[in-house]
């Protein structure tokens, strides 16, 4: 975490799993990690990378369980994901019209990109596809030049409260 | 009515100083160098220099001078810095600026052009549609005539533009205005757990003339900024009141876009704006303009004024003049009996004209009894009541928006402000007070400054058949100003009441539009000035391999690595590489997935065995082709799909909308951004694959339209053999953050075979070769298979699918146009070139390419049928000669693409 007056961007090593499956079988999925609902059939999870493997095999055991014509992958090389931390809200509120909410998982466009937003009262972890990484990122710099940006790739925290829900 | 002018001779600021007070400095103004005192604005410190006339009008290049100071007139209209039409009466002086006057030749100050004025008989409302319409040459001889005599004053073209930036704000409730009212609403809807944005066009409380409203403001604003979840931005003036609601907001630093649950406008009143002959000579002031001043910065209105209002509202405005030495030579009042005042005379009567040329002379009094009486005075200052600041309110009509304080009751007292403020904040009812415009001039006085429309005008278009305020509005174009109606407003309705009494619908309030304020285009398009750029995993690859990089659509691909010869030749006779991770590509499942694509596609998907694949075109209903790929089949109930690089975010959403509308369980997974493709193709293709120690790429494991899941170079892909460029190819799907790694294994491998990676321009060449179309390029937006040649991708005998009943319909009516494979005898004709048979024309090229292996030109174009014949042979624009071929040009048989 920064000092209060800088916004700081990491890039935390978290996997983002994708689960499509029947709305009752999300539903009854007893997972811990922290998740947004894309759509009712559609389920997004974000996991330390290193426990990729495990997850998802646990989640194929259930899938296959509840809804075998579900499908289960790791999407972690669709996305870019970037953790804003202190002046975090006011970074993001300039490159999106939707209101992030204090708790919670949002998706809408960020600098004019489809992108996913996880939120805790302490981060916002954005979640923009890869093919537009360079974009993000620049207009990131551009409309937060005031900002004092700084960045930094993180190789081993999970962070946004380790990617778990309480 | 009261004008809140109580205590102004003690209200607060020196003269010359303001609690925003801007430094000391020189403004350049019209070759000459204008100081300014602490405190002034533009307007104030050209009226401390002597400048008089201000601005000229709009249609009859009338002098105007200040006279307002509230930033609701249009008269302080300057040019500043290069940029026209700004409210110099609120714009800060700032040392160095470049001020202009925007009209008038040779000068404002004597600007020949007022001699309109005398023919204005001659030039009513509208008189350009009913005397300059006929003949048809006369209009666009005397438009530009027009135009240079109107405006605003010239643009300044070549300057600098800024690039602004946006913030988005979702406070609970938006207060526009931070007056009394609107601080009683933002510290009501705080202390009641609301976060609240509010936002005021100048500085808290700066414009409030009134010593006890604006205690009252300072005391709410320190106790709002007490509560937590508020906002206070100055400066800051709302542009309007978008559906959402939405509104934006022009602050210093950045455009703010507000998306509120609930919005009070709080934007106070305007003073009344009399109509009277000679309403608009410098010299005339409304109230607070001239108490503005005097009181804040110290400057007299005039010498000799005469002041026009109730005696119980004017009694401080004339102290504050006489404190800085206004002559105050008389009150002019309707009302009767008044003695006690600080002018030096009262006359009971009304205004009944002003006198002068480019300056206030005298005033004529209707004194009560009828007599007119000349009184000699060089200022008159109005203070006559006041109508509501309500453009913002008038531009929506919800129960999101609600307005506070003066803008519904103008004239309330402090207290009531802060009641009004609660009321509104808590979304209790409020107390209205209808305006009351004056109706009872109907002479040549200036109804509307902006757009100089005259109550005579209102009564020729009222004779005319515009009978409703909204008609006269947009057939005199009053309200439509820069002013947005803020002093005109009120007269329209009262006008219409006056000719029309008990027709309530017809004086409705006209609806207003934004901007509210004038905003510049550039701050209109703040955080919009970028430009979407989507790239590949391999960009850094492509970029170090010296490619020259071309922008389609979004997406950034390599044109050519700059030897395009040997990009080709390394397709035809060696290996190559192509990046084709910009296809779009879904993987699709789920219960009903088959059932889908049958819908989906014209092609049949049910018969598709685990391993193949399938070309297919993707319909819309009228049976026209959108976009074309693959289908391939994965097994286990799931289909990987391919789409066009420029097609496959349309594709997405035509796909996710058919399974929604038909109702269907499918699970549709977007893997454009997770899986990178690489297309390996050449003769030696199978060689380089096998040197990375791939197994089962074999022609008969592998044979062409298949798709397996192979392994190279450790990396997992999905492997698709196609043929677009007509050679042994396998496209090798796999996930994006490998491409580096497999795109370097690939080039690793395949040096012995002097691989080398070919871009968009050598694939477009390939393609043509074989014939191949690209959608978009080849295509038009009424192409159906049947035009293109591909009817094998439609299977009519299929129960349904989406297009099938445009097909069958297109198919009722005779061919009349279609693409075709074109052979040249020389070289190909640039792209673009029309067709013609006979000498006449029949189409035109799309593609067009000089095939090297081939050594004549190739191309595709689309023909029309003449008298249901299809011409064999073309001639080009540039003369070329072509020949309708039906198969391919490279390798009819396909036997290098099945190798």
């Amino acid at each position: 975490m920064g000092c209060g007056s800088v916004l700081e961007l990491t890039q935390p090593d978290l996997c983002v799993i994708r689960l499509c499956a029947r709305p009752a079988a999300i539903g009854q999925l007893g997972r811990s990690e922290k998740s947004g609902r894309i759509a009712p059939d559609e389920l997004l999870l974000l996991a330390p990378s290193r426990e990729a493997e495990r997850v998802l095999a646990e989640l194929s055991a259930e899938l296959e369980r509840l809804d075998p014509t579900g499908i289960v992958l790791d999407h972690s090389d669709a996305f870019v994901l970037t953790t804003f931390s202190d002046q975090a809200r006011e970074a993001l509120a300039r490159l999106t019209p939707i209101p992030i909410p204090a708790d919670g998982f949002v998706q809408g466009p960020v600098a004019g990109v489809p992108c996913k937003v996880f939120a805790t009262p302490d981060q916002l972890l954005l979640l923009a596809p890869s093919t537009y990484a360079h974009h993000v990122r620049e207009r990131i710099l551009t409309a937060c030049a005031d900002l004092d940006v700084r960045e930094r790739v993180v190789s081993d925290t999970t962070s946004l409260a380790q990617a778990t829900t309480a | 009515m009261r004008n809140r002018l109580t205590n102004l001779a003690t209200a607060g600021s020196a003269p010359g100083e303001l609690d925003s007070a801007s430094g000391t400095g020189c403004v350049s103004f019209e070759r000459r160098l204008v100081p300014f005192a602490k405190g002034d604005t533009v307007a104030t410190a050209l009226f401390r220099a002597g400048v008089r006339v201000v601005s000229r009008s709009f249609k009859y290049h009338r002098p105007r001078g200040l006279y307002c100071l509230t930033g609701d007139c249009p008269n302080c209209l300057v040019t500043v810095d290069g940029e026209p039409g700004v409210r110099s009466c609120v714009t800060t002086a700032v040392d160095g600026q470049r001020i202009a006057r925007g009209r008038g030749w040779p000068s404002t100050d004597r600007d020949i052009f007022s001699v309109l004025w005398r023919f204005r008989r001659l030039l009513p409302v509208g008189f350009y549609y009913k005397s300059l319409g006929r003949p048809a040459w006369l209009w666009p001889r005397v438009e530009p005539l027009i135009r240079a005599l109107t405006g605003l004053g010239p643009v300044e073209t070549g300057l600098d533009s800024e690039e602004r930036e946006v913030i988005h704000l979702h406070p609970d409730l938006l207060v526009i205005g931070g007056g009394v009212a609107g601080l009683s609403a933002a510290s009501t809807a705080s202390s009641r757990g609301q976060s609240v944005l509010l936002v005021e066009e100048g500085r808290i409380a700066d414009k409030i003339a009134s010593a006890d409203a604006r205690a009252a403001a300072r005391r709410l604003h320190a106790e709002l900024l007490e509560h937590s979840d508020v906002t206070v931005v100055e400066d800051a003036a709302a542009i309007g009141v978008y559906d959402g609601p939405q509104v934006p907001v022009d602050a210093r630093d950045r455009l703010h876009i507000v998306w509120p649950r609930r919005i009070i406008v709080a934007t106070g009143a305007v003073e009344r704006h009399p109509v009277f002959p000679n309403n608009d000579l410098p010299g005339i002031w409304l109230s607070r303009g001239a108490a503005r001043l005097a009181v804040v910065h110290g400057l007299k209105c005039g010498e000799r004024a005469v002041v026009a209002g109730d005696a119980g509202d004017t009694e401080e405005l004339i102290q504050a003049l006489a404190n800085v030495g206004v002559d105050v030579v008389a009150l002019v009042t309707r009302s009767a009996g008044v003695r006690d005042t600080a002018a030096q005379a009262v006359v009971e009567g009304r205004i009944a004209r002003a006198v002068g040329g480019k300056r206030l002379r005298a005033v004529i009094v209707a004194v009560s009894g009828g007599a007119l009486r000349r009184i000699r005075c060089d200022a008159l200052v109005l203070a006559e009541g006041l109508e509501p600041r309500d453009s913002l309110l008038r531009q929506v009509d919800t129960d999101d928006v609600t307005g506070a304080g003066d803008v519904v009751a103008p004239g309330c007292s402090v207290q009531e402000a802060i009641e009004s403020g609660r009321r509104a904040a808590t979304g209790e009812a409020q107390l209205k007070a209808q305006s009351k415009g004056s109706n009872d001039a109907v002479e040549n006085g200036f109804v509307c400054l902006c757009e100089d429309v005259a109550a005579r005008d209102l009564v020729d278009a009222w004779d005319e058949g515009f009978n409703s305020t909204e008609l006269l509005k947009r057939y005199t174009t009053a309200c439509m100003g820069p002013c947005r109606g803020a002093l005109c407003h009120a007269h329209l309705r009262a006008f219409v009441v006056g000719r029309a009494p008990g027709q309530a619908s017809l004086a409705a309030a006209t609806t207003a539009r934004p901007p509210a304020r004038p905003i510049r285009l550039e701050d209109a398009a703040a955080g919009t000035r970028y430009t979407l750029e989507q790239r590949t995993a391999l960009h850094d690859r492509h970029v170090a391999l010296g490619a020259t990089m071309e922008r389609i659509g979004a997406w950034v691909r390599p044109e050519s690595y700059g030897d395009l010869e040997n990009e080709y030749a390394a397709v035809r006779e060696r290996v190559s590489v192509m990046d084709v991770g910009t296809l779009g590509k879904f993987l699709l499942a789920g219960p009903d997935v088959v059932e889908f694509l049958e819908l989906l596609y014209p092609c049949r998907v049910r018969d598709l065995e685990a391993g193949r694949i399938r070309y297919a075109l993707l319909l819309n209903e009228a049976g026209h082709v959108t976009d074309d790929g693959m289908i391939c089949a994965l097994g286990d109930g799931r289909y990987y799909l391919t789409f066009t690089s420029g097609g496959a975010e349309e594709a997405e959403v035509w796909i996710r909308y058919w399974i929604d509308k038909l109702g269907l369980e499918v699970y549709v997974i977007n893997e454009t951004s997770s899986r990178g493709a690489i297309n390996l193709a050449g003769p030696r293709a199978r060689d380089v694959l096998a040197r990375l120690g791939t197994i089962g790429v074999d022609p008969e494991s592998f044979p062409y339209m298949r798709v397996r899941e192979i392994v190279v170079a450790e990396v997992p892909c999905i492997a698709v053999r196609l043929g677009f460029v007509g050679e042994l190819s396998f496209e090798l799907h796999h996930p994006s953050s490998r491409s580096a790694e497999l795109w370097d294994a690939l080039l690793a491998a395949g040096a012995a075979d002097d691989i080398a990676p070919h871009g968009l321009e050598a694939l477009r060449l390939l393609r043509l070769e074989k014939g191949h179309i690209i959608i978009g390029q080849d295509t038009d937006f009424d192409s159906g298979p049947r035009n293109l040649g591909l009817d094998f991708a439609v299977k009519l005998d299929k129960p349904t699918f989406v297009g099938k009943n445009g097909v069958l319909r297109n198919l009722q009516t005779p061919l009349r146009q279609r693409l075709a494979l074109i052979r040249f005898d020389g070289a190909a004709p640039p792209e673009g070139s029309a067709l013609s048979h006979n000498e006449l024309p029949v189409g035109h090229l799309t593609s067009a390419r000089t095939s090297p292996v081939l050594g004549y030109g190739v191309g595709l174009g689309w023909l029309r049928a003449a008298d249901g014949l299809f011409p064999g042979v073309v001639r080009c624009s540039d003369g070329e000669v072509g020949h309708v071929v039906t198969e391919a040009f490279y390798d009819p048989d396909g036997l290098r693409l099945r190798a």
